[in-house]
């Protein structure tokens, strides 16, 4: 069963067609081209393919594309602006907090969410908030030092 | 190996011998002249990391791709009857349907090893017979991934059931019992084995007051990087085979495809861009040969990608292991003798196999030097996952059975188990008897003191038992020494290209694979270094096997070590190539300048010459005698450095339900001069989260009764989440390495190795039981309880 | 790509239960955590979907006049842990809710599903048992009211029929008013695990010291989540000591079906419910002086 959605993607307006069974991850990749979503293990184990769906992270692997209709989305793609950097993800790079980089992306999404909650959050809190993405190769801290500077920073 | 060096930093440094000890990177970068070498460089391929436009291998569409999907064995250990494919293939949009009866019946060994490989060849890209749940049966192309899932479904297997080895313990015995228990014909499950003999073993207790045995036993466990296999083959217009893979050993990966597929290397071309983490497990060539075979049938692009529950069982493991330890001991506190009893678990195939145990008995003189000492290995095959690099290659399980050992020396002797260690700890100078290298630069013993020191460890590990009625403290230390290549067992090259272009910026090609660890990033600081440009200006070109030199890959810790030295080569004869030329040019003398910060300066006076980038342009447009600037090198091993480092723990151990609590780790590491800070406490720290898993909750289950992976998913199998680290505080302790062109040592698997047996010896600082099984989950924490409860 | 033929979305309670009622093989799906996951191990296929996500209001919390508090099946538990109302009224459930999973998972997992999923290790199943929630199931022949502990009939069984909806999940004022209450998820790691044991316990002692009331729900204990209903008789008036707390460690067990698997063994799972179900009473009491005790 085809259906029509329609949703924004990283600010612009996208109409599809979609079928019952499309995981918005596929989508998102395959015919969006927006690979910056990973996948890690297609059932919401690891957090790689985390967008944010009005603003909330979700894990896209486990995620209808026809449940899209309607909702403003973003991935990493859609973070910076003008092909600048956002300044959570200059904040990543300058803390070493990106290795392989493949949990990256998700990660990224989820520290930029919270982070615009403008409120101040203790490291724990911040474990807890990030505590949907595995990351075998960082061993978390420096992703937890960039998330605790940003945020400092922009509060 | 040093050439003459007119980079006026390298020359002092090798002069004072520096120890440092840097607590978290507080490093005062004025310390030495170096330009990038120990100075805060960011690594260049984040950016495009963190913003989603690094490509890694699944986000490289072509046109008219296929995707490739596996037939898995569902038996331990079967002959195929037969396999039916006639539904597969009607299927419409299947491609392929391949067969052991469809690809080159060649054997060849999975292990990213040299050549020639001494490793049992026991494999083939399909067999007539399986070996474990989870090998290889057969494999479909089809347009679509959801075509290729229901065309395996379609596939019929007619197995005749053999005997299963489902436990490393009887795996000979089995086969001694009832031959078609055999894995491998001709082997009777025995994969290989050694015996090592020093001294004499009978002398060496005789002379000891006490002798400690113990016994440990190792689980499975599996890397898990969160980017699963992958790998893509086409056809170049030339009808050149494109093998495009996340592999950690670019070159290997090609040869072992040659003789995998009976093709001629030079018709392969292997090409390596974003790797998302290895660990040791893109170290083996896994699905490469079968992906490979289904685009020489389609003669189209095929790309497979395993899910991550085929990760976890069909890719490899790290080995389980048995391992006996007999220590002789003095009341004094010396060590006479010291023996080794290891099993080990390679699983269905050989793959890295007992060449872990030989890492293992090249390491176990090392730390702890004694005269008399022996070392027995064997490695067996069973009916389980494919166990092969992880890592620390073996290190792992050889230091947490040799480190709690000491603890339990300790323990039984009332010692307090640093002093033991530091009465027999190696020291600065030692040759060893056996593997041929030598000891030339050695902060072991600074590490254990600064860990000591920080952990106020005195006080603390005294105290622990006499904390809370239900919540123990325990505070527990373990040190370890590691390599930084294979030499002398390989004779190791690597290889480096330098192109000094036209603007004073350089390309550098590589064969070393960057996965994650940094190595990229490391290069292009040593070539900055060398050419005097800024770090920026360097762009590196890794890996493909037609344009980078020759390298043997990211494994052994070897990376920045053996090609970092290619690296500082290649780039020191394009340096003086430059100033040779700009000195006759300008009737200068060349040994009298040298270069940095873009500028061609004089040695003595600092004084401008000519900026590297007119002076390159010179160089390319000269008129009358034009030159270009590219220099390819390859470097030997003639040593290898030891890196050591000691890391301590921190716990607390809810003594009703057994769950430990790992509060604080100070990992204490002397890896020589620390080339880029932020990446190399990124390692550790990286490192202390695998360990730490190893230590309390990592663990491959297999159901003794099928043979198959009863967690093979990431929420059954337990690698920490952020909100299971600990705090961890990283220091370096910089010795400096006389054979290597900064000082520099290995680091990126010697972090994980030390934090396991610290956690155990915490846990039993805190419990006063020995734990000799890991993971120390709660339950097996509390089994250890029980036996205290019944007692009482 | 899942293996769904349609998926219907329809937007009233009464539309959904009368496409059910008409085809009683839709699967109803709510956050998917669960039915997605079955679909990609192969264990769900080809199936119509019924989705419950464009029903308006499913999702509410609210409190009504005489105290029931209503927790809509939609409310997924970052809802209910955010929510201001149950933080107050009754943060062991507020409090349940984020040991469950990791936060992208508690962003889409609803609780109607953890509960109509029917496993034992379901984090929102033990407090709920403690705190005697009632399910309301809708179906076109009316509601039909089903205390918790009466709805799980095995593992992965509930009594739910094809053609049902839950549609609220009530706690009366009675069952939480002045009660405190804990959850103990017990698992290897911190985030993003199963519970090996999970342990609620919300009780109501008097100033003396006297337990005026107690209920505790199990979790992986047994095929399904269970209350403690020995151990509750033999407490209530009685003083909070380490004597009680014993007896009623010990009298938990009795209400404990475990049994071994790879997970854990089964004298292991015993061992947690004597032990922690004590814990959770005394943690619940060191607690009082909060909200809802
Ligand atoms: C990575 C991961 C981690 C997890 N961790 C945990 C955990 O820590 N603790 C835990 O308890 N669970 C966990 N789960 C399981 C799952 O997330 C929960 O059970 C969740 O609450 C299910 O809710 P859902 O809305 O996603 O349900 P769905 O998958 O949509 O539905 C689940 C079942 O309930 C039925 N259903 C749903 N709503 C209704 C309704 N209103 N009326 C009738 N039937 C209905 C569906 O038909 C289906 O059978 C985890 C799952 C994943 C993938
Ligand atoms: S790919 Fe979605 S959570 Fe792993
Ligand atoms: S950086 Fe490699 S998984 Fe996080």
């Amino acid at each position: 069963m085809l259906k029509e959605i329609s949703f924004q993607i990283n600010g612009k307006r996208k109409t599809l067609k979609v079928e019952s069974g499309e995981i918005l991850l596929d989508v998102l990749r395959e015919r969006l081209n927006l690979t910056g979503v990973k996948r890690g293990c297609s059932v919401g184990e690891c957090g790689a393919c985390t967008v944010l769906i009005d603003g909330t992270p979700v894990d896209s692997c486990i995620y209808l594309a026809i449940w899209a209709d309607g909702k403003d989305i973003v991935t990493v793609e859609g973070l910076g602006e003008d092909g600048e950097m956002s300044s959570m993800q200059k904040t990543f790079v300058e803390e070493g907090a990106v290795q392989c980089g493949f949990c990256t992306p998700g990660v990224v999404l989820s520290a930029t969410a919270l982070a615009n909650k403008k409120q101040s959050f203790t490291r724990d809190e911040i474990r807890v908030a990030l505590s949907g993405h595995l990351c075998r190769c960082t061993g978390y801290k420096k992703i937890v030092d960039a998330v605790e500077k940003e945020m400092e920073e922009q509060l | 190996m040093h050439e003459k060096d007119s980079n006026p930093a390298n020359v002092g440094l090798k002069e004072k011998s520096r120890l440092e000890i840097v607590v978290n990177a507080s490093k005062d970068e004025s310390k030495t002249e170096y330009q990038h070498i120990g100075k805060k460089r960011v690594r260049f391929d984040a950016k495009p990391k963190v913003t989603g436009k690094a490509k890694y291998i699944a986000d490289i569409k072509m046109d008219g791709m296929l995707y490739g999907k596996i037939v898995w064995s569902t038996k331990a250990h079967a002959n195929i009857k037969s396999i039916q494919t006639d539904l597969a293939e009607k299927l419409p949009g299947v491609h392929a349907v391949l067969t052991w009866k469809d690809v080159p019946r060649k054997q060849y060994c999975q292990a990213g090893h040299p050549y020639p490989d001494d490793s049992p060849q026991d494999q083939y890209i399909l067999d007539k017979k399986v070996r474990f749940v989870g090998d290889y049966v057969a494999a479909v192309a089809a347009e679509t991934p959801e075509i290729a899932e229901q065309a395996v479904k379609l596939i019929k297997v007619d197995y005749e059931e053999l005997p299963a080895v489902l436990s490393m313990e009887t795996a000979r015995d089995m086969f001694a019992q009832n031959s078609s228990a055999e894995i491998h014909a001709g082997t009777g499950n025995l994969q290989e084995d050694h015996f090592i003999e020093i001294g004499s073993m009978e002398k060496g207790f005789a002379e000891a007051d006490m002798i400690v045995e113990d016994e440990f036993k190792l689980p499975i466990v599996q890397h898990c990087p969160i980017e699963t296999h992958i790998s893509k083959a086409y056809f170049e217009d030339t009808g050149r085979l494109v093998v495009h893979s996340a592999t950690q050993v670019p070159f290997h990966l090609r040869r072992i495809l040659s003789q995998a597929l009976d093709l001629p290397i030079g018709d392969i071309r292997v090409l390596k861009t974003y790797v998302g983490g290895g660990f040791g497990s893109k170290e083996d060539v896994t699905l490469e040969p079968i992906t490979a075979m289904l685009a020489i049938k389609t003669k189209r692009p095929v790309q497979l990608e395993f899910t991550r529950e085929e990760n976890m069982v069909s890719t490899v493991t790290r080995h389980s292991a048995i391992i006996k330890l007999k220590t002789g001991v003095t009341k004094a506190g010396k060590i006479t003798a010291r023996g080794m009893e290891i099993l080990s678990n390679t699983g269905a195939y050989a793959a890295h196999g007992h060449c872990v145990v030989w890492n293992m008995s090249s390491h176990f003189p090392t730390l702890y030097p004694v005269e008399n000492l022996s070392f027995k290995g064997e490695t067996v095959y069973t009916n389980m996952p494919v166990a092969s690099a992880m890592r620390s290659y073996g290190i792992s399980q050889l230091n947490f059975a040799m480190e709690s050992h000491m603890d339990n020396i300790a323990r039984q002797m009332n010692v307090d188990p640093i002093e033991l260690r530091l009465n027999n700890v190696v020291k600065l100078g030692h040759k060893d008897p056996s593997v041929i290298y030598t000891i030339d630069s050695c902060g072991i013993e600074e590490c254990i003191n600064s860990g000591k020191n920080m952990s106020d460890w005195k006080k603390r590990h005294e105290e622990s038992a006499e904390s809370g009625e239900v919540i123990k403290k325990g505070l527990g230390m373990a040190c370890f020494s590691y390599q930084s290549n294979t030499y002398p067992f390989n004779e190791e090259i690597a290889g480096a290209r330098i192109k000094l272009n036209e603007d004073g910026s350089a390309t550098l090609f590589i064969g070393a694979a960057e996965i994650g660890q940094g190595s990229d990033t490391v290069m292009a600081q040593i070539a900055a270094e060398e050419l005097g440009i800024a770090y920026e200006r360097v762009k590196v070109i890794a890996v493909d096997t037609d344009i980078c030199p020759f390298d043997f890959g990211a494994y052994a810790s070897r990376q920045t070590n053996m090609t970092g030295a290619a690296v500082h080569k290649a780039a020191v004869k394009c340096r003086d190539a430059l100033l040779n030329y700009t000195a006759e040019l300008m009737e200068l003398d060349a040994a009298s300048l040298m270069v940095r910060d873009g500028w061609i300066l004089e040695k003595d006076n600092g004084k401008q010459v000519i900026e590297i980038k007119e002076a390159a342009m010179n160089a390319y447009y000269n008129h009358d005698n034009p030159l270009a600037i590219s220099h390819e090198v390859y470097h030997k091993a003639t040593n290898n450095p030891m890196a050591f480092g000691a890391v301590f723990a921190d716990v607390e151990v809810d003594s009703i339900t057994g769950r430990v609590n790992l509060k604080k780790v100070w990992a204490i590491h002397d890896s020589g001069t620390i080339i880029n800070h932020k990446q190399a406490e990124g390692q550790v720290e990286g490192g202390v989260s695998m360990g730490l898993a190893y230590a309390l909750s990592e663990q491959m289950l297999i159901d003794p009764k099928s043979g198959r992976v009863l967690n093979d998913n990431l929420l059954d199998y337990k690698v920490p989440t952020m909100m299971d680290m600990p705090e961890i505080d990283v220091v370096f302790v910089e010795t400096v390495e006389p054979s290597t062109a900064y000082g520099h040592k290995s680091l990126g698997e010697p972090a994980v190795i030390s934090v396991a047996p610290a956690i155990r010896n915490a846990v039993v600082n805190a419990l006063d039981i020995e734990y000799n099984e890991i993971p120390l989950t709660p339950q097996r924490v509390f089994e250890g309880l029980v036996k205290t409860w019944e007692a009482k | 790509m899942y293996r769904i033929n349609n998926h219907y979305e329809p937007e009233t309670v009464s539309q959904a239960i009368s496409m059910l009622h008409q085809n009683s093989s839709l699967v109803v799906i709510a956050g998917g955590t669960d039915v997605l996951i079955k679909m990609h191990g192969g264990n769900l296929q080809d199936v119509d979907i019924l989705s419950l996500r464009s029903i308006g209001g499913l999702d509410r919390i609210e409190k009504t006049k005489d105290g029931t508090m209503h927790i809509g099946p939609m409310a997924t538990f970052s809802q209910i842990n955010q929510s201001a109302l149950m933080q107050e009224y009754i943060p062991v459930l507020a409090n349940a809710a984020i040991t469950m999973g990791g936060p992208q998972i508690r962003n889409t997992a609803t609780i109607g599903g953890n509960v109509c999923n029917g496993a034992t290790s379901a984090d929102s199943a033990s407090t709920l048992f403690a705190l005697n929630a009632r399910l309301y199931l809708e179906s076109i022949e009316g509601t039909r009211i089903v205390p918790i502990e009466d709805f799980y009939m095995g593992p992965g069984k509930v009594d739910l029929k094809p053609d049902e909806l839950l549609i609220d999940i009530q706690v009366e004022a009675k069952d939480y008013e002045g009660f405190c209450g804990k959850y103990i998820k017990f698992t290897v790691r911190n985030a993003m695990d199963i519970a090996t044991l999970g342990v609620a316990a919300v009780c109501r002692v008097d100033s003396s010291g006297i337990i005026e009331d107690l209920r505790i729900g199990l979790g992986v204990a047994g095929p399904t989540p269970r209350r403690c209903h020995e151990a509750e008789d033999y407490a209530i008036g009685k003083e909070v000591n380490q004597e009680t707390l014993q007896g009623i460690g010990e009298r938990a067990v009795l209400a404990a079906q475990a049994r071994t698997s790879w997970r854990a063994s089964k004298e292991y799972r015993e061992h947690l419910v004597k032990t922690l179900s004590q814990r959770a009473i005394e943690e619940a009491l060191a607690e009082v002086g909060g909200a809802g005790c």
